[in-house]
Parts: structure tokens; C-alpha cells; sequence
């Protein structure tokens, strides 16, 4: 095969290869909130740990049927492994561990779907952190209700986040985002969302024109 | 060829900047805060503790800001009625002059800002229309570090032309440096700073140093160190590359070739000599200022870990973190935000099997090439210094914070000012293949840059407005 064809063919293949991933993911649907155990907007402080092993639980949590992930409002710079368990009438109902090295104030774990929710069930978050911060985040409550860290009960419930594969895919979500991309802008309007495409498709034409005129 | 992958970061670069939302990049608002104060006190801001301009603030509250940052669950506005509450704090913004408060960025040297400062005040109108036109212009940098990568490879693998746009293209849509140069921070014209310099010193391997080489590299030296701090850590191996051209020229030309060097040292540490003499680097700052505890073997063996895996008999400071897979190529395949973004698991998993073979194919092309770099051993040498003293200078900004935070500032947009020699990397990678599949896989390769870049904007898209 000549130089010519073999660059053809693989700019053919690799750009093939990209608008089907590009197809799959847009048939895809986002995980949206089944269910969380607040409804504030605000997310207070509730504790500090950075030393040894810290289990975190907190009883009367709702878990829906159907959930694939849960989230849990913790935050690190480069946070540790964490193990989650949910129980429930003395039988474990799920088990989920989650890498280390997570960032920012949230951690998800992917969880098997429970086949009908559970109430009350008891969450518990476990790890072990040598000196790296770790920051609890929830929202204030009795200290009946609120979780406890080592059984010591803190100001508030760690929020909790139960998500679920949602109804609508990406493509059917396309207007919607290219509205909101559009809001909060320095002039607003959805053409903000249609100058990235054609930006970013200008600059993938110039690539591939470039690469092809280089190597044919 | 040059002007073409220059062309594509910008296009890439101006893209990243609609599709990062306004302030939702890594210490945006602080940036900007420093261009405000410059642009409208004429003064510099001030490293010590302080709040933001009350117009800047009221946007970023309008915005939701502190919401939306961190918290990848939180969307960016969307209702109608977040809508009218914006509007209705923008349409009432109180008209304030900068604060002399910037945060993180109150410590960085001028020049970004002052060149920032252009846009901001030939547009006017409110913050996000600043902000906008100042990313617009930040963009320009993308296309500049790209431009320089590609002049780079030029000079650094002549023998194999076919590979510099390969390795042009593949620096030119980096996600991160679109993401940092389509956003308000001085990273953007470091990036570009830094690839000029590697630019520079390859030219004058290749072609010998004469005055106009020498006065050019410490003219790149004085900007980088009017630019960003973190430019220090690029000057060893910049300083020992000077050098060690002018021995080389001295072999040729004599003892007046070591006045070249006199001149690019003189015009490269003059930003430093008028900082002393104006007294700006009389109290370090930030980072700088920052006591640090600990013996230096602790501190070696913090940064051995910081890069590479724990040798037995190290105490561990990163327990239970791979930091060159965790912090490192992961950061790298996707980090975006305020490092908040993240792609699912599987993708750096998978991340895993190109890198592998971009990497066999690398050290292919290199044994391959093995006798004539052994000509080249002093060139490397120097690219080798600077990137050793970057990881140090990264290195010793984290250990400031250790070991309460375990690496603050382990971002891998602070490797970015070595994106030539990703370059090289993509480049050697095609060579790697040999003269028949090379081309192929060299299209490949840039195509494999595109949809990381494509997949990361749109991560970025499904995580503010989805």
C-alpha cells in the first residue's frame, strides 16, 4: 500500500472511530438525584479528620430502587480509598469502595440497583487518612439525627446524593444545554453554544487538512 | 506550517473560553482581580489577606460562584428565575476601582496583567464583557506556544520533517492548554514563554550562538521571569544551556563568543536585578515566604514521591496514592474547572493502553536513534535541567504545604510549560513506526489528541450545563 492511501485510510479510520464514540456517548443519558437527604443549596463544614481510621455513619437514610451511584459530600485535595456500606434490619445492602486519589468536594461510588428502597437504613463511610485533610460537608440537624464520626455525633448529616441513570440521552438534552451555555454571559444568547461548535470544528478541519497535506 | 498549528490552538484556545463558564477556571476570579487593580489604580495588588473588588464579587455572588466551584453536582445558571436574579444583580452593580486584594495571584510578576490590561480597558462595558475579551486575547498565546513547539521540533528532529506538524498539532490541541489559554491566567503566556525559550536554545544547537540568538533567549528569560514565578524553575536548565553553547562557540570563534553569553545572562537576570533594586523581591511572598519544616533528606524523598514510586525504606508520604499515575497522567488525560471535572474511572484506565504505545513506540525511535543523540548528549542535557528544576520548583511549592495537604499544588497544567517536548514525544512516537507505517500512525496520533480534546470540552459541557 502506497504512503498516500495508508494516511487515507487512517485518517478515515480515525475519524470513523471518533464520530461513533462521538454517537455513543450522545445516546448515552446522564446520572441525575433520585433522591438526597437535603434540600439546602448550602453545604456547612461538619468536621475536620486527618488522622488514622475514621468510619462516618448516619442512620434514617432513604436508599430509592433503581440506584446506580451514590455521593457523598466530602471533600480533599487528593483524598484517600473510602468504603461504603449501607445496612439495613441487620443485613448489608451494599458495598462500595472508591479509589484514592479523588479531588474537589464530592466522591461517587457505583453502587448495584436495590430492587426496592429501603427505609431506615444506615450509611457508613470508612477510611484512613495518615495526614491529608479530609472535610465532612452536610447540613445542620438534631444531633439525634446528625452522623456520627467514631459514634460521636457531629452538627449535621453529611449530604447524600442517590443517583440514577436518567430518562432523557445527551442528544435529546442538546437544546437544553445549548440554552443554558448561553445564560449568565457577557452577551446571552444560545449562538454562544453554536460559535464553540463551529470553533471547534474548524479547528479539528484545519488539523486534518494540515495532517493530510503533511503526510500524503 | 507553523502558522497552521498556531492557528489551530487559537481556534481550540477560543473555544475552551465559551465553554468554560465565566471565573470556572482554576484561580480565575484572583487573576482577573489583578488585571482589574492594575488596569484601573495603575498599582500593583497587595499579597496580604483582603476581599476581592465589591463589582467583581457581586458578580461572582450574581453567578453563583462559590456554588458551582468544587462541586461538580451544582450546574451553572439555568432557570428562568436564576436568570432574572442575574440580570437583576448585573443591571445594579456597584462601580468599583480594583482591590488591592487578588489572592493567589497578588505574589505573580506584572506583565500578563499589564498586557491584560489592553483588553480590559478598551472594552469596558461589564465584568463578563471584560472577562470574555480577555480570554479572547489570552487565546492568542495558545496559538504562540504552538507556533514555538512547531519551531522546536524544526530545529530539535531535522532529519524527519514529516514529524514536526505531527508533533505540532498534537501541543496545539493539548486540553489543558486550550483550557488555560481560553481562560484569564498567566499560565497562558508561560506555556508560550517557556516554548519560545526551548524554541531558542534548539536553534542555537542546531545553528551556534551567535549575538542576535543570545539577545533573543535573554530577552525570553527576562519575559519569563516578568510573567510568572514559576518560571524560575525553567532558569537553571536555560542558564546551563547558555552556557554550554558558549563553550561551544568558543571553540569556534574564540574567547569573544563568551561575551554572547554575557549578554543573554545580562538581559535574562535584569528583571531580577531591577526587582532587587526597587525592592519587589525584598519580602518573598506566597509560597516563597512559607517556612518550611523538615530535614533535606525528607525533602528529597518528598519529592522522589512526588513524581516517581516509593523505594523501600522511604517513609511514605503519599499513602495509598501511585502519584505518577494518580496526581500525574490522570491529571493529565483530564482534570478541568476549578479540578473538579473529572472524566468516569474507566477513561484513565483506558487512557493507559495509548500512553503505552506511544511510549514503546518513543523508546523505539529513540534506540534507533541512539548514536546520534550520544552527539547530542549535552542538548539533552539542558532540556533534561529544565525540566528537572520545574519538578523541583513543583516539588518544593507542595512540600510548603505538607502534610496537611498532601500536594496542594500537583496540578499538571504546572508541566505545561514542557509542552515542546510532548511535542518531541509525539513526533519520536511516529518516527518510532519506521518510514512505511510512521505516517499512518502519526495521523493517528493527532487524531487521538483531537478527541481527547473534543471529549474534554464536552465533559466540560455536561458537567456546568447538563
Amino acid at each position: 500500500m502506497r504512503r498516500r492511501a495508508r494516511v487515507a485510510l487512517a485518517t478515515a479510520g480515525g475519524v470513523a472511530a471518533l464520530l461513533v464514540a462521538i454517537a455513543v456517548l450522545l445516546a448515552q443519558s446522564p446520572l441525575t438525584v433520585a433522591f438526597t437527604n437535603t434540600t439546602s443549596q448550602s453545604e456547612d463544614l461538619m468536621a475536620n479528620v486527618s488522622q488514622g481510621v475514621v468510619k462516618v455513619c448516619q442512620r434514617e437514610e432513604t436508599v430509592p430502587s433503581g440506584i446506580t451511584a451514590i455521593r457523598l459530600s466530602l471533600d480533599s485535595t487528593f483524598g484517600p480509598r473510602v468504603r461504603l456500606s449501607i445496612e439495613a434490619g441487620g443485613r448489608r445492602l451494599v458495598g462500595a469502595t472508591t479509589g484514592s486519589g479523588w479531588t474537589s468536594r464530592e466522591v461517587t461510588f457505583a453502587v448495584r440497583p436495590l430492587k426496592r428502597t429501603v427505609f431506615p437504613a444506615t450509611l457508613c463511610a470508612s477510611f484512613h487518612t495518615q495526614d491529608e485533610l479530609v472535610q465532612l460537608l452536610g447540613t445542620p440537624s438534631s444531633s439525634s439525627m446528625a452522623a456520627r464520626v467514631q459514634g460521636a455525633p457531629l452538627s449535621g448529616r453529611v449530604i447524600v446524593e442517590y443517583l440514577e441513570p436518567g430518562t432523557a440521552t445527551w442528544a435529546s438534552l442538546a437544546s437544553t444545554i445549548v440554552h443554558d451555555m448561553g445564560l449568565a454571559r457577557a452577551a446571552e444568547g444560545a449562538w454562544y453554544a453554536y460559535v464553540a461548535l463551529a470553533l471547534m470544528v474548524a479547528a479539528l478541519t484545519a488539523a486534518l487538512v494540515t495532517i493530510r497535506q503533511e503526510l500524503s | 506550517m507553523a502558522w497552521l498549528c498556531a492557528l489551530v490552538a487559537c481556534l481550540n484556545a477560543v473555544c475552551w473560553s465559551i465553554v468554560s463558564p465565566p471565573f470556572q477556571v482554576t484561580d480565575e476570579p484572583d487573576h482577573y482581580a489583578y488585571v482589574k487593580q492594575l488596569a484601573d489604580t495603575g498599582t500593583l495588588p497587595n499579597p496580604e489577606e483582603g476581599s476581592l473588588a465589591t463589582e467583581e464579587a457581586e458578580v461572582l455572588t450574581a453567578l453563583r460562584h462559590s456554588y458551582v466551584r468544587f462541586a461538580p453536582q451544582h450546574h451553572t445558571i439555568s432557570s428562568t428565575a436564576e436568570q432574572r436574579n442575574f440580570r437583576a444583580a448585573i443591571a445594579s452593580l456597584t462601580d468599583s476601582t480594583g482591590s488591592s486584594h487578588a489572592g493567589v495571584a497578588a505574589s505573580q510578576p506584572p506583565l500578563y496583567y499589564a498586557i491584560e490590561a489592553v483588553p480590559y480597558l478598551l472594552v469596558g462595558g461589564s465584568p463578563l464583557d471584560r472577562l470574555q475579551a480577555m480570554r479572547l486575547f489570552s487565546s492568542l498565546f495558545a496559538g504562540l506556544t504552538a507556533f514555538f513547539a512547531y519551531l522546536f521540533l524544526r530545529e530539535a528532529i531535522r532529519s524527519s520533517p514529516w514529524v514536526w506538524s505531527i508533533g505540532g498539532l498534537a501541543v496545539a490541541v493539548t486540553p489543558s492548554l486550550g483550557m488555560m489559554s481560553g481562560a484569564v491566567n498567566p499560565d497562558a503566556m508561560l506555556f508560550a514563554v517557556a516554548a519560545a525559550a526551548f524554541y531558542l536554545l534548539a536553534r542555537g544547537f542546531r545553528r551556534g550562538l551567535d549575538a542576535r540568538l543570545a539577545v533573543a533567549l535573554g530577552t525570553t528569560i527576562a519575559i519569563g521571569f516578568a510573567t510568572k514565578l514559576n518560571f524560575v524553575g525553567l532558569v537553571p536548565g536555560l542558564l546551563l544551556g547558555v552556557a554550554v553553547l558558549g563553550i561551544r562557540a568558543a571553540r569556534v570563534s574564540g574567547r569573544s563568543a563568551y561575551r554572547t553569553v554575557l549578554i543573554a545572562a545580562c538581559i535574562g537576570l535584569s528583571p531580577v536585578l531591577v526587582a532587587t533594586v526597587v525592592g519587589a523581591l525584598s519580602a518573598p511572598s506566597g509560597v516563597l515566604a512559607t517556612k518550611v519544616q523538615g530535614s533535606l533528606l525528607d525533602k528529597v524523598n518528598y519529592a522522589w514521591q512526588l513524581y516517581l514510586p516509593r523505594i523501600p525504606g522511604m517513609p511514605n508520604d503519599f499513602p495509598g496514592l501511585f502519584t505518577a499515575r494518580q496526581i500525574w497522567f490522570n491529571g493529565y488525560v483530564g482534570l478541568y474547572g476549578w479540578l473538579d471535572t473529572r472524566f468516569p474511572t474507566w477513561v484513565y484506565n483506558f487512557a493507559l493502553l495509548p500512553a503505552a504505545a506511544i511510549a514503546a513506540l518513543c523508546v523505539a525511535a529513540i534506540v534507533q536513534a541512539r548514536q546520534a543523540l550520544r552527539g547530542r548528549i549535552g542538548e539533552l542535557a539542558v532540556y533534561a535541567a529544565m525540566m528537572l528544576g520545574l519538578l523541583i520548583l513543583i516539588a518544593a511549592a507542595c512540600y510548603s504545604t505538607f502534610p496537611r495537604r498532601a500536594a496542594s499544588f500537583a496540578e499538571p497544567r504546572y508541566l505545561m510549560p514542557l509542552l515542546p517536548l510532548l511535542g518531541a514525544i509525539m513526533a519520536l512516537a511516529a518516527r518510532g513506526a519506521g518510514r512505511r507505517w510512521g505516517p499512518a500512525v502519526g495521523c493517528l496520533l493527532v487524531i487521538l489528541f483531537l478527541g481527547h480534546d473534543l471529549f474534554s470540552q464536552m465533559l466540560v459541557v455536561g458537567r456546568y450545563y447538563g
